[in-house]
């Protein structure tokens, strides 16, 4: 049987520095207005760097859903979407943004009451969408280019799926190479798009001096992760959560090289000094799904207690500019093109597959762990499938459970206990076995 | 064949080959050795496909609820997609020699996923259809149709020239400009066949070789032309819209004809969606196809194409004006995003235009017919 003691996770103290950075962003984004800059509403992978060097602000639709769920404001704009129409069985990033939106451009209904952070979104000047592997992304911004009247400029650089067709694998073959052609010649029109929208030449250095901060960030996050294959490992993927934000809407942010080197750091020390992130490593975990942003804490604490670590994660180990090595800051497209591309949920079903298993294997994952986004299908649309397949494949036990993003409605906390204490015991009854 | 038979006759046959949707495409495959290939389920360049000697047939949901595919598909995604893969899971789909998979719904991209896996012996491709509708829109397409063709030929082992894209177009361009007469008789003689005619209509174009379809309608258009006067024409004329991918259930549509509305017209994918408009025959005939996904998007917009140039709800508005529709049907599939997405939109179009509307949404289990034949009957009786 399961035992579980109250333990807490041994988050990383580092982490903390990126919080300062988060507040500069969204003090500079919510004031973008009155100090002259353009403001452009995105979905997707991170591209703020396209902005940054034109000096205009940039929305991350997700991580601006998530801020206003970190703050518990999430209930009033996603209510107010609701009484509009919009179905909350749509993405709920999509429902919290689109609220914020709709309160900034149609105001504030008196039946409700929104929290501050919820009612300071700037309206948009420019919409960008770069969505891979989810056709909700572009629906969701067509959707906030309808709210604004049908007349804020528009740009969907289209990020074609990676099947893996005719034995195009990872980063491999004719599909791949086809693909990263096409995202470049889509990049080029959005530099001509931002000029326009900016009023002034793409300022072509400043890009380049970005994307170098970008790959040294998003080298060092790499590194940092890799330092977690040791047994017991350093850190957690919680803690690779909280570092999403400089390798997403901070990306190329001032600080954010200073903020990761810390973090690698504290990795380092406590790997020279044998300080892990679960008091009593027993299990390693793999966090399949999005992150549940209101449970993260719980969650971190949880496995905690059962002394498993959930040490990697599709959302954290497969995407966020995990491929820095493929940008060449003097001619950043194709790398830019590459990390999008490739990150997991523009993955064909073999790809994904195979990318799982390479990191269950370097990770030495026990377990898995499904969290089943409710409005997140593009996430847990290969769930049934790889619970099987890695099974079958590498005998990986996994239990999973329904949650959301940002909607706690579509999460049962009963359930979910359950879920995790029997997949501990299977785990368990695994080792006993030998 | 079916010149001797009555129309009643005629489309009865039809909605048998509807209720039982591959018999006659397994048949076919008998008959000619030939290769058949489903294509999983909306914006397919068919005509590519059965310019390499192949059947292309669009998969068809079925009514019956799933069992064994709820172990490879969530429950909370669509219907549609759900069917399929509980279709493929319960090895019924395993007369395919290939299918299509596409991008135009992350729910049918991950429905597809899981239908490579389930037939790792079939042919799995995929139509990369590229959204939007900027100046390079158009030539993306062009791409995502040569790279498909260059699979397609690839599989069948067989060269596809211009001269056989444009045969095809023009076989099916015919099913559809037939297709579309029936469609203008029922704007103005509604009760001469029922709505569930109409989608047998579609849903047997959809399954079988649109040769014989256009043989069957030659026969049957005249015979309909024929019976249009003696037809008494009552009932409140309502306008159908929406059942992405899935055909709506024939009990929702006999509902409607139950609760004394006549549908008039529809924006339906197993329906006027499917038919809208023609590929020009004048052109190369890739550029053509590409051409045809942008016009006909701008004829009956989708709400899976990202095109801000169109706007469905004034599309909407528009059609039920030319029909003379008094009400709007909105059939909604349960998780369907990109309809979702549009809802408070349509709702806005149609409360300023003064058009009453129904959002019915549906699941593929059907769980509250009682409460929509409630609903359905209240509102109808609206217009009365
Ligand atoms: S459903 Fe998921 S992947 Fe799609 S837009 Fe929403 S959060 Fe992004
Ligand atoms: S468009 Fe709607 S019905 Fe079609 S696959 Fe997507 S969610 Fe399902």
């Amino acid at each position: 049987m399961a035992v579980q003691e109250a333990k807490r996770a041994n988050r990383l103290k580092s982490g903390k520095l990126v919080n300062k950075l988060v507040n500069e962003y969204w003090e500079d984004l919510i004031n973008a207005k009155k100090t002259g800059k353009k403001v452009v509403y995105t979905t997707g992978l991170p591209i703020g760097p396209f902005m940054a060097a034109q000096d205009m602000a940039w929305i991350h639709g997700e991580g601006y859903g998530a801020r206003v769920a970190a703050r518990h404001e999430e209930k009033e704009p996603q209510t107010f979407a609701e009484n509009r129409g919009f179905n909350r069985e749509l993405c709920s990033y999509a429902r919290t943004q689109m609220g914020c939106a709709m309160f900034a451009e149609l105001g504030v209904p008196d039946d409700l009451n929104p929290g501050p952070i919820a009612t300071e979104i700037p309206a948009p000047d420019a919409i960008v969408t770069c969505y891979p592997g989810c056709s909700t992304g572009p629906q969701w911004d067509w959707a906030i280019e309808r709210v604004f009247g049908k007349k804020i400029p528009w740009f969907n650089v289209v990020i074609p799926y990676h099947m893996g067709r005719n034995g195009s694998t990872y980063m491999k073959g004719e599909e791949f190479e086809e693909n990263v052609k096409y995202v470049v010649r889509q990049f080029e029109d959005l530099i001509k798009f931002l000029e326009v929208v900016s009023g002034k030449p793409y300022n072509w250095d400043k890009f380049q001096e970005l994307m170098g901060v970008t790959k040294t960030v998003g080298k060092l996050r790499m590194e940092a992760m890799d330092l977690c294959k040791a047994k017991p490992a350093p850190a957690s993927f919680f803690d690779w959560s909280i570092q999403i934000a400089p390798v997403n809407y901070l990306t190329a942010w001032p600080g954010t090289i200073e903020a990761m080197q810390a973090v690698k750091d504290e990795v380092q020390e406590r790997l020279d000094n044998g300080v892990s992130a679960v008091p009593n490593e027993k299990y390693r975990i793999f966090w399949e799904g999005i992150m549940n942003w209101n449970k993260l804490g719980w969650m971190a604490d949880k496995f905690a207690s059962y002394d498993a670590t959930v040490v990697a994660g599709r959302y954290t180990h497969m995407a966020f500019w995990h491929e820095p090595d493929t940008i060449d800051p003097e001619h950043p497209l194709r790398g830019i093109a590459i990390n999008h591309l490739e990150c997991q949920l523009n993955l064909g079903y073999p790809i994904t597959e195979e990318r799982m298993m390479t990191l269950s294997k370097d990770y030495s994952i026990d377990g898995i762990v499904f969290h089943g986004a409710r409005t997140c299908r593009s996430f847990s649309r290969s769930h049934f499938l790889l619970a099987e397949n890695l099974n079958k494949k590498m005998g990986i036990q996994s239990t999973s459970f329904e949650g959301d993003m940002v909607d706690d409605s579509f999460y049962k906390e009963e359930l979910v206990n359950t879920r995790i204490e029997a997949l501990i015991e299977s785990l368990e009854a695994q080792k006993s076995r030998g | 064949m079916y010149q001797n038979l009555a129309s009643d006759e005629i489309l009865n046959k039809l909605t048998q080959i509807a209720a039982d949707p591959y018999e006659r495409a397994k048949e076919w495959k008998m008959e000619t050795g030939s290769k058949l290939i489903g294509c999983y389920i909306m914006h397919f360049p068919e005509e590519l496909l059965h310019a390499a000697g192949a059947l292309p047939i669009v998969l068809q949901v079925k009514e019956e609820p799933i069992t064994t595919g709820h172990a490879y598909y969530p429950s909370y995604f669509c219907g549609p997609t759900r069917s399929i893969v509980d279709q493929a899971a319960k090895s019924e789909l395993d007369f395919l020699d290939g299918f299509v998979g596409g991008d135009y719904c992350i729910q049918a991209v991950g429905g597809s996923e899981v239908v490579g896996n389930l037939l790792p012996k079939v042919n799995n491709m995929f139509f990369r259809l590229p959204v939007g509708n900027q100046a390079w829109t158009q030539g993306d397409i062009v791409t995502g149709l040569t790279e498909l063709k260059r699979d397609i030929e690839r599989f069948a082992d067989k060269e596809i020239s211009d001269e056989d894209i444009l045969n095809s177009i023009r076989i099916y361009n015919k099913n559809r400009s037939l297709i579309r007469e029936i469609y203008e008789l029922k704007s103005v003689h509604p009760s001469l066949l029922s709505s569930s005619d109409m989608l047998s209509i579609i849903k047997s174009s959809m399954v079988i070789p649109k040769e014989e379809h256009n043989e069957i309608l030659e026969s049957l258009i005249p015979k309909l032309q024929a019976k249009k006067d003696s037809i008494k024409e009552e009932g409140v004329r309502v306008f159908l819209s929406g059942s992405f991918c899935g055909a709506p259930k024939n009990d929702i549509l006999e509902l409607v004809e139950q609760s004394g509305a006549v549908v008039v017209g529809d924006d339906l994918f197993h329906g006027y969606r499917y038919i809208s408009d023609n590929i020009a025959e004048d052109k190369e005939p890739l550029a053509a196809i590409a051409a045809h996904y942008i016009d006909k998007n701008t004829n009956v917009p989708c709400p899976t194409r990202c095109d801000p140039k169109t706007d469905w709800p004034q599309y909407l508005v528009d059609s039920m004006r030319k029909h003379k529709a008094d009400q709007l049907v909105i059939v909604m599939t349960q998780f369907c995003e990109p309809h979702m997405f549009f809802y408070p939109d349509i709702k806005d179009a149609m409360q300023e235009a003064g058009i009453p509307h129904l959002l019915l949404e549906i699941s593929h289990e059907l769980d509250s017919i009682e409460t929509i034949k409630t609903r359905l009957e209240a509102f109808v009786e609206m217009a009365v």
